[in-house]
This record gives C-alpha cells, structure tokens and sequence, in this order.
C-alpha cells in the first residue's frame, strides 16, 4: 500500500492537517510579530494626525531618517558587491587558509555588536591603526563620522549576504558552464549568461537581510557614530533618547515610518527578485 | 574512429577556471576586506583589553 494512502485512508493521521498547521503559524506570527507591531501602531496612534506628523517632520527627525536609510542603503550596496567576492573565492578557490576565512565570515553573528563597536571604534579613530594613516594622508576622521557608521553597517551585514550567494554557488553545478565553454561561450560570456543570473536573487536576498540589518542596528554603531544630533544620530538611537525622556509616543511615531520605510524598501527587493525569477525562467 | 573521441573532454575544468590574473587579485582583495573588517576589530578587542597587562585585566574583574 502506498504511504499517501495510508496517511489519506487511515484512521489515525500521522501528518497535522491544515487546520492545525495554519493555527499554529498564525499563532506563532502573532506573538512574535503582529502584536508587537500592531501595538507600536497603536501607541503611536493615539497622537492624532497632527502630532504625529510633528513628531516625525523635525529636521532632526528627518536627519535621523536620511541617514539611517541612506548609509543602510550604501553598506547594502558595498556588501553586496564585497559578499559576491567572498563567497566566489570561498567556493570556487583552494588556496591556504581559505577554511579560517570562511569561519571568520560568521564573526559578527558570534560577537556582541557593542563588542565590535568598541573594536572597530578603536580601530578607526585618528589614534588607531588604519584610521591615523587614513587621517594623516587623506585628513579624514572616520570614527565619530558618517563614515564610521558605513564600516560599523558593513561589519553587521556582510556574513548576510556571503552565507546567501555561497549556498547557491555551491549548488550551481559546474557542467552548466562547461557546456557553455563547449559551445564556444568565453568566461565572461559563461559568467554573465549562465552564472549571473543564478546569483541575482540571492545577491538581491543578501542586500535585502543587509539592509534589514543595518536600518535597525544600534549596537555596533551608537560607538562609533559619535551621536551628534543633525549628524551623526541614528533613528534607532533617536528612539532611545526619547524613550529616556518618556516620550513615548514620539518614540513610537519615528517606530512607526521607520517600520513603513523598511517594509516598502523590502517589498521593492521582493519584487525585484520575483522579477528577475520570472525573467530567468523566461 | 568512435564517437567518444570526437568529444573533446576538458582536461581539470579548465574552462571553467579562472586564470590567475583574476584569481590571485580576487582571493587577496577577499581576504583582506575580510581581515581588515572583521578580525582586526576582534584583535583590537583583546589588545585593548591586555594593554594594560594581565595584572589589571585580571584585576578588572
């Protein structure tokens, strides 16, 4: 007797149905998602229209915004690129000491991000080893910059996108670009036909959890940013500060755009990503 | 002359490897972004932490 037909004809079921396995999603998602969320909403709400758009329109406000967003936006970019680098030479290289590199790319999910905030803080200051060579040639600081914060967001969401391209580079069978080469492809024809788009989605997943990342990451950067308001401040931080002055609906306010913000940005990845899918498939 | 020799099997995938010229740059441009960002934050944890000694190190605690 077929196993399908046991499980469909028997009396007692091994598998859960649908019911049951809906339920327990919904319920799941609901405590650790939904109702957190739902309740910043609803905190935030009771400010009415006008304070709400107050709270979240002050120029120091909208600093916080475009910093957090943008310098998000670039460390997304830079890994990236840097993780596509990474993961290809891991895979596709033997050389010494490639087993220690691949470990280390898990560091930042090991570390405690105000650890590596103290570490790159050290580092990156015009007394540390590189940012005193960089300042003394180029004169520009990188702790307590803008700059800083890039290189605390690269730190946090480069193991995103390396861990992302490496698995699907590592499942990309080899005879694909063989038969290229066989019928005449050169490598950058075989990489940019036959590699590249099977890495799209991934690299466009990695940037996506990158970027996810570094909108939210408070740890790591609240050291080496500096925290000068108009500059240097984060949204994440801007939040702590009002929550230390019990502001709390303003602090839910800037929760509530920064949640929007981050879901419309991801929702444009996703479609980016279903569209080079489908364009693949094509 | 039978078909197997007619097809000209690549000898060690050497069309699909990359010749050296990009991947010596590209295995050093990976393993320095990697030391730079991420170990040598790690290291300057613990000589910051030890600078002082193990005596204060321990004393700290």
């Amino acid at each position: 007797m077929h196993i399908d037909s046991l499980i469909l004809t028997g009396k007692r079921r091994i598998l859960p149905r649908f019911g049951l396995t809906l339920g327990f999603t919904l319920l799941y998602l609901s405590l650790v998602v939904l109702i957190p969320v739902s309740a910043t909403f609803a905190k935030a709400s009771g400010l009415g229209w006008v304070a709400f758009a107050q709270a979240v329109t002050t120029p120091r406000v909208l600093a916080s915004f475009r910093l957090s967003f943008v310098t998000a936006l670039y460390a997304g970019a830079i890994n990236a690129v840097m993780g596509v680098i990474v993961a290809w030479v891991l895979v596709r290289y033997r050389f010494p000491g490639g087993r220690i590199l691949d470990a280390i790319v898990d560091l930042p999910f090991a570390l405690p991000t105000a650890v590596a905030g103290i570490g790159l803080t050290a580092l990156y200051s015009v007394n540390g080893w590189p940012g005193h060579p960089i300042f003394a040639v180029t004169g520009m600081k990188v702790a307590y910059t803008q700059l800083g914060i890039l290189v605390a967001l690269i730190f946090v969401g480069l193991p995103f996108v390396v861990r992302t391209v490496q698995r699907v580079l590592e499942d990309l069978d080899l005879e694909y670009e063989e038969a290229a080469a066989s019928l005449g492809a050169s490598r950058w024809q075989t990489i940019r036909r036959v590699v590249w788009p099977e890495l799209m989605p991934p690299v466009l997943t990695g940037f996506a959890l990158a970027f996810a990342r570094a909108v939210g990451e408070y740890g790591s950067v609240v050291f080496i940013a500096g925290n000068m308001p108009m500059k240097t401040e984060i949204v994440p931080l801007l939040i702590i500060t009002k929550l230390e002055q019990y502001d709390y609906r303003g602090a839910t306010a800037i929760a509530v755009v920064m949640l929007i913000l981050s879901f419309l940005l991801l929702l444009l990845i996703n479609l980016l990503q279903r569209w080079s899918t489908s364009s693949r498939a094509r | 002359m039978t078909a197997d020799t007619l097809i000209t099997i690549p000898k060690g995938r050497a069309t699909v490897r990359d010749p050296n010229l990009i991947r010596w740059p590209a295995i050093l441009v990976a393993a320095a972004f990697l030391l730079l960002f991420l170990l040598v934050p790690l290291f300057t944890v613990f000589y910051e932490a030890l600078s002082q000694g193990l005596m204060v190190y321990v004393r700290a605690f």
